[in-house]
């Protein structure tokens, strides 16, 4: 016993600090755009000067339209980067204000093929935080750059990016009375715009997980129908053949199944098709109008909206159909729900006031936030990692309809760059 | 009765072409209806070549090949810890405080214990002094140390925003200072912190926010009469408070 005793006291004498430690608790911040040095890449072989500007040209702009970055005029930089193999002086970069450096080069191997290098430094740590290759056909230095943006976004932000990615949305042209609304299909930055149908009315497109097909309602022989286009051969299906209209289709998380809408007589419901056997279910059975679905990350259950209530709301059923049961309560009606890939919120679109306007919740319905300002806004889409939405934003007095995006926090909210009037956006997932 | 007669020899004529003028016009229908259908079926869409680009290769890069040279810091003595009189290594002669046990008796456990620590003290033992301060002492006294550095410190720090579960971004960081409010040494991320950066990247993403704040806004400014009051430093960062979540 007595040995215990000492033992104790002894532990306590040796252990027991000279001098105590000062104890700050931290809860006070100052929100900014993190400080970016991104150089012009390093052209490591003759004749790939233009990839290697090029590069670093899109990875600016990149991270500076994600808000989260500001990257600093290169006009500014003290130190010329010659060999990325080498820790740049990190004081050089500190006094510009740089907390992040990103090094890289640009070589165009034997085989045809361009190698492209980047790290990326903690100035004020003074390590490298990150170091990828790439090898790629030079036609696709863009999309290198997306990656290496995505790559550094994740590193600093801790979730996965979005650059690399690609938007489906209705273009539109021409007057009011005969508006031509075609399918179109952008970067996600809003380069290498294309058509993908011409001539009749599309609506609601809407990608696969694997950003390879897009199912959308079109109004071909009349008829609105849900139909699928594979992007790799241009081709394009109708999905099923029902009697009656069919429309908002959205995919499950796994790609196998399809919700959409399908009108009888007046009232619209829920069905879910197993693309695999074309075998369609019904999951709503309410007279009244069900539509939107929107299936969780998990693909266990659907969000959707109903007016079965009085009144446009939203709902959300297992993915069978059972436990159907309301979740918005708040002021307005509120429908178009999306399930953020995040699983943490769903987007929608809330009407009250005079206005539309975007909004996220939980998927229990609290913590309503509405995020965006416009006269109409509506049609909300989550980029892959849940952290930006894209939404249509019509313009009071019939001036057309534009697509933007906006931050889950409510801030950065900016026109996405479109060839002229656009709605309807759907964000890609990353793609494979 | 003739223009009768004429006329039931034409009927059967009359009925054929009006027969047949009904089946063409029949058949004219379904070349008609088939020929929307065909158009609805080979609908000219053009084919948009989609970059379907997979990339052929993509590795963590390889390290660099010269060394890194590392920037020396400007004071190498003050890279560990000033060793100040009341922060020397743990006293061997503690052992010989104790009563010893008989030579030839087994040790016991608490004996192994005592002769371990005496051989091999644990890496952060100290010294006691005796001018330790009570807690709520301390407390007071240090009050004016801590608000300074909250307040230069929060103006360096941006936690990344928009994570899921900010509340769970927690990060504690243990540094040295040295007598001019300089960092001597990187920050020590605290045990539960570094497991949590290790297994989470929104953690880690935190942890180098709060890194960056740490390193940013040093030197602090700190009465250098109370050095020993302030040598010693751990940081808490709590990334919910400041994204109101």
């Amino acid at each position: 016993m007595r040995n215990w005793v000492l033992a104790v006291l002894l532990t306590m004498i040796v252990a027991a600090p000279a001098r105590a430690v000062l104890q700050v608790d931290v809860n006070q911040g100052n929100i900014q755009p993190l400080p970016i040095a991104i150089p012009d890449f390093v052209a490591a072989s003759p004749g790939d000067t233009g990839a290697s500007q090029n590069i670093a040209k899109v990875v600016r702009a990149d991270l500076e339209r994600s808000g989260l970055f500001k990257p600093l005029n290169p006009k500014s930089f003290i130190e010329q980067i010659t060999n990325i193999n080498i820790a740049p002086n990190f004081s050089n970069w500190r006094v510009l204000t740089a907390q992040g450096l990103v090094t890289g080069q640009a070589a165009l191997q034997a085989d045809g093929r361009l190698r492209v290098d980047f790290r990326l430094w903690d100035v004020y740590g003074e390590n490298q935080m990150l170091g990828l290759q790439f090898y790629t056909q030079p036609v696709n230095w863009r999309r290198i750059a997306h990656m290496i943006s995505d790559a550094i976004y994740q590193r600093i932000t801790g979730e996965k990016g979005y650059f690399d990615t690609r938007i489906v949305f209705i273009s539109e042209s021409g007057p009011a009375l005969s508006r031509k609304k075609r399918l179109a299909i952008m970067d996600e930055d809003g380069a290498n715009p294309s058509f993908l149908t011409n001539g009749y009315l599309v609506l609601t497109p809407r990608f696969n997980p694997s950003a390879q097909m897009i199912a959308y309602m079109s109004y071909i022989a009349g008829k609105p129908r849900v139909y699928l286009f594979d992007l790799e051969s241009g081709r394009q299906e109708k999905l099923g053949d029902f009697p009656n209209m069919t429309f908002s289709p959205r995919f499950s998380p796994d790609g196998n199944f399809v919700a959409m809408s399908l009108e009888q007589g007046g009232n619209s419901d829920i069905y879910v098709m197993d693309l695999r056997t074309r075998k369609t279910t019904r999951l709503t059975f309410d007279p009244s109008i069900d539509t939107s679905p929107s299936f969780s990350p998990d693909g266990k259950q659907i969000t959707f909206e109903s007016d079965r209530g009085g009144s446009q709301q939203i709902y959300i059923m297992n993915a069978d159909g059972s436990n159907q049961h309301r979740v918005s309560f708040g002021e307005g009606r509120n429908g178009t729900p999306v399930w953020s890939p995040r699983g943490d919120l769903i987007a929608f679109t809330k009407q009250s006031n005079g206005a539309f306007r975007i909004g996220v919740m939980r998927p229990d319905g609290t913590t309503e936030r509405v995020l965006s300002n416009g006269w109409e806004d509506e049609g909300p889409t989550w980029a892959p990692n849940g952290r930006v939405l894209m939404f249509t934003r019509t313009i009071q007095g019939g001036r057309g309809s534009q697509i933007w995006s906006i931050d889950v926090t409510g801030s950065n909210q900016r026109r996405v760059a479109t060839p002229g009037d656009a709605s309807d956006p759907a964000w890609s997932p990353l793609i494979q | 009765m003739r223009n009768s007669a004429t006329a039931g020899r034409q009927a059967p004529l009359i009925g054929l072409i009006v027969s047949a003028l009904l089946h063409g016009g029949v058949v004219a229908a379904l070349l008609i209806t088939l020929t929307h259908k065909m158009d609805f079926v080979i609908e000219d869409i053009p084919v948009v070549p989609v970059d379907l680009v997979t990339v052929a290769d993509r590795t963590n890069i390889a390290p660099m090949a010269a060394p890194e040279p590392v920037t020396p810091p400007p004071e190498p003595a003050m890279v560990e810890p000033a060793p100040q009189p009341d922060l020397a290594a743990p006293k061997i002669d503690i052992a010989p405080n104790v009563k010893p046990a008989p030579p030839m008796k087994a040790q016991s456990d608490v004996d192994k214990l005592i002769a371990s620590l005496a051989e091999h003290p644990p890496p952060n033992a100290r010294a006691g002094t005796r001018n330790i301060k009570g807690v709520g002492e301390q407390s007071a006294m240090t009050a004016d140390l801590k608000a300074i550095l909250k307040s230069e410190v929060y103006r360096c720090w941006s936690p990344p925003v928009g994570s899921p579960h900010p509340e769970r971004l927690i990060v504690k960081f243990e540094l040295f200072l040295r007598r001019d409010g300089s960092v001597a040494q990187p920050p020590q991320l605290a045990a539960d912190s570094a497991a949590a950066v290790a297994r989470d990247p929104y953690m880690r993403a935190a942890a180098d926010a709060a890194q960056r704040a740490i390193y940013m806004c040093a030197p602090y400014s700190l009465p250098a009469d109370r050095y020993n009051d302030w040598r010693d430093v751990l940081f808490t960062f709590y990334p919910a408070d400041v994204l109101g979540q």
